[in-house]
């Protein structure tokens, strides 16, 4: 948090190398996150590329009332929201796993396997992983970033509370609501009692 | 069993609480003791605990070697893109765009409005000298006209009757604006 702020004054007086080492330190962080939300790496390279530029773009304005962290990660959601609206009936972000098939469409490209499948038998952890992120694209963006945030970015309540700008009780609302969708588009692959 | 949190209200926060280790000792381990006599949320708490897990097994994944000189090319399109001037006057010198600030066009636009306001000024002080000067104009004239008609009616007067070449019109006439 420190070095965060000691970057971003260096930032603000046009050392260069302040700005790089911000972008080395967290945009891995940052294309990780904007890759479960979108579902996709075109998009998520897009978006981080565009969180950068705004970072750089208003760095001058930027004041350490929240963390640099935060920060970013709040732009990134709601470019990635932004995205989700301005593409909505787009196809690759939000097509319904229940929508039927279109013609000439691939069928394998985005049917579920026969769920009755335990997670044993399946061919390997990119598969899980495929179905993991079918799950997480039928949630919507708001339950979809709480939960990502949490279990998977490892943020607190408290940090996540300062990222979306909404209640400490509404962020565990939504992970909670987030983790039960899952449960039930993932049952197949729950390990039993 | 189909478990669903309907089966037991009290479920959700603290279940919630419970798996991310955010209840107190006390509420934990009493949640604990509910658990061992409730089949529910004992169900409940293992599959979100279970989709939590699986959640943790999404592979990382990081963005292409080349992010870095994407980066800079696209912020030096960012840069060669003039921001409009009152963002500008706003901004650090620093992110100033590459090329200088048209400094210009905040003179140019102000130029315009004092330029406005004098074409008004300038468009209505000339009607009023113009009326000013042919007023003026007129009033000459009538005082020449009037000196040449007193010489002629001097003149005239000298002049054998029936002689109707010194024939003018008197100031009288003029003044009635009548024709001649």
């Amino acid at each position: 948090m420190h070095q965060d702020a000691e970057l971003i004054a260096r930032c603000q007086r046009a050392d260069a190398s302040a700005f790089d080492a911000i972008v080395a330190r967290y945009k891995t962080k940052i294309y990780h996150y904007l890759y479960r939300m979108t579902g996709n790496a075109e998009d998520a390279d897009d978006l981080t590329q565009e969180v950068f530029i705004r970072m750089y773009t208003n760095i001058g304005k930027f004041r350490a009332e929240a963390s640099l962290s935060t920060w970013l990660f709040r732009i990134a959601g709601n470019l990635a929201v932004d995205r989700f609206r301005r593409t909505k009936n787009s196809r690759r972000l939000v097509t319904s796993l229940d929508a039927p098939i279109q013609p000439g469409e691939e069928e394998a490209s985005r049917d579920v396997p026969d769920m009755s499948m335990a997670p044993e038998v399946l061919v390997g952890r990119r598969e899980l992983a495929d179905q993991i992120e079918a799950a997480l694209a039928k949630l919507p963006p708001k339950l979809r970033s709480a939960v990502i945030l949490f279990d998977v970015e490892g943020m607190s309540y408290d940090e996540i509370s300062s990222v979306e700008g909404i209640p400490l009780g509404t962020v565990k609302s939504r992970i909670f609501n987030a983790r039960v969708a899952l449960r039930d588009s993932l049952r197949p692959y729950l390990e039993t009692e | 069993m189909e478990t669903t949190l309907n089966t037991c209200p009290s479920a959700e926060q603290t279940i919630a609480g419970y798996i991310d280790g955010s209840l107190s000792t006390d509420d934990r381990i009493a949640f604990e003791r509910h658990m061992a006599s409730c089949q529910v949320c004992r169900t409940i708490e293992h599959e979100l605990r279970m989709t939590q897990s699986l959640l943790r097994t999404l592979p990382a994944v990081s963005p292409r070697g080349d992010f870095e000189a994407r980066l800079a090319t696209r912020i030096a399109d960012v840069k060669l893109k003039p921001a409009p001037w009152w963002t500008r006057l706003m901004m650090p010198a620093y992110l100033q765009p590459a090329r200088r600030p048209h400094l210009a066009i905040p003179f140019v636009a102000a130029a315009s409005v004092v330029a406005s306001f004098g074409f008004v000024y300038v468009s209505r002080v000339p009607n009023v000298k113009a009326g000013a000067l042919q007023t003026a104009a007129a009033s000459d004239e009538t005082t020449v006209l009037s000196e040449l008609a007193n010489q002629h009616h001097a003149a005239s007067a000298s002049q054998s009757l029936g002689d109707t070449s010194g024939v003018v019109v008197v100031a009288s006439d003029m003044a009635t604006g009548g024709s001649w």
